[in-house]
């Protein structure tokens, strides 16, 4: 029984481990040439929600959201907002419709926003950190 | 004509921008809602909805936003009605000028601030009900107006919680009765993890040859609105009120609080709404609803409303029965 019992937690904990929503570290990633050296959680959330327009140090901020049904963009908007994908889509046909904002354009997977974020001088970026190469700055790493 | 000119301000900006803005500044959404209600009395409720059933609150609208450069924003929307001849017109078109970190400037066409969901009240998708709650703002409670041309200074701050003061001036133009020396201030608090308060006061001269007594008479709105949640729950009410100076005949509140419980992409609601008028004219109501997320742009709503009605309240006349009731479906699409 007590086997049976440690059997199953093993399976649960390497099902879990595998749950690349639930446990992934995602970096935020802008353009080699941004002048920011670092930002917190919560400036990068006031750049996806559209609250901000620009860096801290004051350069324009053009973000990209991975594309719809994306894990990693699941995980991203829960760890920045604590928002699922309903509540994203909701909260962005409240800012929409009544003029405030438009959401991030969704580029794509993470080789489409490592890519778009490294020929954009202005763009930022979420990917799974084991993506990240030389060709973009990482900004901050969600855990 | 105000709102002549603002388009034309909108779209000359706009065209001029093009080329220097760039397909990908230039963002285009848009809504349909598709809505359907019967209930079981002869007599009209909100001026369409009997028992023969109604599609009139069916409507679509499209969106356009350019982001000019970083500091301005051009958006404008289109909006049309299943009303007589099938009508588009312009909804409103604004230019959004950030002066600084903490302060905003807008001029055009622009929603009006002042309610819960007064900004985006056409836009089905955007709240849980099949329509947002008839004692604020259906146009028979008159306690609420949809957009007005003027221009708004637009204060913010905060962190965690956001503050923002929207201090504006303008007017409304409408057939058979005008808003003219409008002067209002919105005060609203927003926590993305809790919620938002908003409380907003407004104050217009009103011009209209179809109803001479309340020609030159100042109108004064008052409203407190809140949303919450926390964990599955949502909450949201909210209280308007409206008087006329000189004429209390005219006083009228409206207040509705409506409590849901999310499960996974359904959540069923209940509402309780009220509404009053100093002619005699009141009614109450419950409203047991269910939205469901179908997919991620499309929301299938039902709900089962009961009114009562005394004086006539929100119907035509006052109907026969005591109490009336309601079924309201309806289908929101957003892209």
């Amino acid at each position: 029984m007590k086997t049976m019992i440690h059997s199953l937690l093993a399976a649960a904990l390497v099902l879990l481990m595998a749950s690349p929503a639930a446990q992934a570290e995602i970096a935020v990633i802008a353009n080699s040439a941004n002048s920011e050296s670092s930002l917190t959680a919560k400036q990068v959330k006031k750049i996806f929600l559209g609250k901000k327009n620009a860096f801290p140090g004051g350069g324009a901020a053009k973000p990209a959201d991975q594309g719809e049904g994306s894990a990693t963009r699941e995980a991203f908007y829960q760890k920045i907002a604590k928002k699922n994908t309903d509540a994203m889509k909701s909260y962005w046909t409240q800012m929409i419709f009544s003029g405030k904002a438009s959401p991030p354009e969704a580029v794509g997977d993470d080789a489409a926003v490592k890519a778009w974020v490294a020929s954009n001088k202005d763009g930022i970026g979420y990917v799974d950190k084991s993506s990240v190469d030389g060709s973009v700055k990482v900004l901050l790493i969600l855990p | 004509m105000l709102r002549k000119i603002t388009l034309m301000c909108a779209a000359v900006a706009l065209s001029q921008n093009a080329a220097a803005v760039g397909a990908d500044n230039i963002r285009i959404h848009g809504f349909v809602n598709v809505i359907g209600s019967v209930s079981d009395s002869n007599t009209k409720y909100l001026s369409n909805i009997d028992s023969d059933g109604d599609w009139t609150g069916t409507d679509y609208g499209l969106n356009v936003m350019a982001r000019i450069d970083q500091k301005l924003t051009i958006a404008t929307q289109l909006h049309g009605t299943g009303l007589e001849g099938n009508r588009v017109n312009f909804d409103w078109g604004f230019g959004r000028y950030q002066v600084s970190d903490g302060l905003a400037a807008k001029a055009g066409r622009m929603k009006y601030t002042g309610n819960l969901v007064s900004e985006y009240v056409d836009v089905g998708y955007a709240y849980p009900w099949v329509r947002p709650p008839e004692v604020i703002y259906s146009e028979n409670a008159d306690l609420f107006f949809e957009a007005y041309n003027g221009a708004a200074a637009v204060f913010s701050g905060g962190n965690d919680t956001e503050y923002s003061a929207e201090l504006y001036s303008g007017a409304e133009i409408e057939d058979d009765i005008s808003h003219k020396k409008m002067l209002g201030l919105t005060l609203r608090a927003v926590n993305d993890d809790y919620g938002e308060i908003k409380l907003a006061y407004n104050r217009s001269t009103l011009l209209s040859t179809t109803y001479p007594n309340q020609d030159g008479k100042n109108k004064t709105y008052i409203s407190l609105g809140a949303k919450g949640h926390w964990n599955q729950w949502l909450l949201l009410a909210e209280y308007v009120r409206s008087k006329i100076d000189g004429l209390p005949v005219h006083d009228a509140y409206g207040a509705f609080v409506t409590a849901g419980y999310r499960m996974g992409k359904t959540m069923p609601h209940l509402t309780y709404q009220k509404y009053d008028k100093k002619t005699g004219a009141n009614q109450s109501g419950w409203t047991l609803g269910v939205r469901h997320n179908l997919g991620s742009a499309t929301a299938l709503k039902l709900e089962l409303q009961r009114v009562k009605p005394k004086g006539g309240g929100l119907f035509v006349s006052q109907p026969v029965q005591s109490s009336v009731n309601i079924l309201n479906a309806a289908v929101n699409f957003v892209f």
